[in-house]
């Protein structure tokens, strides 16, 4: 684990920011040295859980934390308050969550909403 | 022959002998779309990029002459780059123009490295900084279809054919995804069946497709979002 390299962005819950949470993801993939193909995979995976985390019903804001980890790249985010309904993720979603990521989970407590998500280097 | 020795070593230098040799082709080609509101270089450069693409998948064994292979080839590329042509939000001119040198570059070193190229080595091939890259790779995002109509429906059996009949377990399910693979144009819908069902990278479906892996990727953002509008959230977690 790179203790200092790490990002912690927050902003306000709104999917238009999705774009600034794909760039910070790439940069951090990019430093650890993941294809382009890969960071794609990775950009693709947070627009993805964003898309499930902040639907219509979300408001309030998002906090972000990319960490470079030993082979890959550790995306945590959670979005306060948690919403008035659960979590939904469609097959599809899940499917390409499944390809793109090397793992991911989420839920949600009284107070927010979360997720996690590791992409890692093949070579 | 240099197409032989090519086929044989898929050696870089070969490979940009070739291409050289046949600038001509695709300058030619590029002019007849001149005057339709894009610089002529932008339109050399695309079809440059389908003249490569001819020159790694021409099979000297097929007995055609490579102009006659490389044509449709370049031709293809061109009317995809009008066809999808289209910037859904206002992108500067540099970062539109370091977009078509990001398409070069990532398909000429996965072709030279034989696997994807990280950032650090597409920067360094362009003679940008890794930042640049990455906030051309975020501009593709506002690069979308002139149109995100949904074709004309094809029925689930119709996908059916395309997605498998074994790869889901629980029929609702695959009726639901067939359902939802049907609003996408058959490229798209191929293209997501390869990434998401095959399992097959962008470089992979780029090279299957005769198409450059920065495109596969845009088509694949133009995909999800397409399905995005379509699908609806019918799976609950607590």
């Amino acid at each position: 684990m790179q203790e200092h390299d790490q990002i912690t962005l927050r902003m306000a819950a709104r999917p238009d920011n999705a774009g600034l949470a794909r760039l910070l993801a790439a940069s951090t993939a990019s430093r650890r040295g993941l294809s382009y193909d890969e960071v794609e995979d990775l950009r693709l995976a947070v627009d993805e859980l964003l898309h499930c985390l902040l639907d219509d019903t979300a408001s309030g804001e998002v906090e972000l934390t990319f960490s470079a980890v030993d082979g890959g790249v550790v995306v945590e985010g959670q979005v306060t308050p948690s919403g008035a309904s659960d979590i939904t993720i469609t097959e599809f979603s899940r499917r390409i969550l499944d390809t793109v990521t090397d793992g991911f989970e989420f839920g949600r407590d009284d107070d927010r909403r979360w997720f996690s998500l590791t992409k890692r280097t093949a070579t | 022959m240099v197409f032989e020795a090519f086929a044989q070593s898929r050696d870089p230098a070969l490979r940009d002998e070739l291409v050289a040799g046949h600038l001509n082709l695709a300058k030619y080609l590029a002019r007849r779309f001149a005057n339709r509101g894009e610089p002529l270089d932008d339109l050399i450069q695309v079809a440059s990029l389908g003249l490569v693409n001819a020159v790694d998948r021409f099979d000297v064994n097929q007995g055609v002459a490579f102009s006659t292979f490389a044509t449709p080839t370049i031709l293809g590329e061109l009317k995809r780059y009008f066809r999808d042509k289209g910037w859904a939000l206002r992108v500067p001119r540099r970062v539109q123009e370091l977009t078509l040198e990001l398409a070069r570059a990532v398909s000429e070193l996965s072709h030279e490295l034989g696997r994807s190229p990280t950032i650090a080595e597409i920067a360094q091939s362009i003679g940008v900084g890794e930042d640049r890259i990455l906030e051309a790779m975020e501009a593709a995002e506002a690069y979308r279809a002139s149109s995100l109509d949904t074709p004309g429906e094809r029925s689930p059996v119709e996908t059916a054919a395309l997605t498998g009949p074994d790869q889901y377990a629980e029929s609702d399910t695959r009726l639901e995804l067939e359902t939802l693979m049907a609003r996408l144009d058959e490229r798209d819908r191929e293209i997501v069946k390869l990434r998401f069902f095959d399992g097959l990278t962008q470089s992979e479906i780029g090279d299957r497709l005769g198409i450059s892996q920065v495109h596969v990727s845009r088509l694949i953002t133009r995909a999800i979002s397409v399905l995005r509008d379509a699908q609806r959230k019918d799976v609950s977690w607590t």
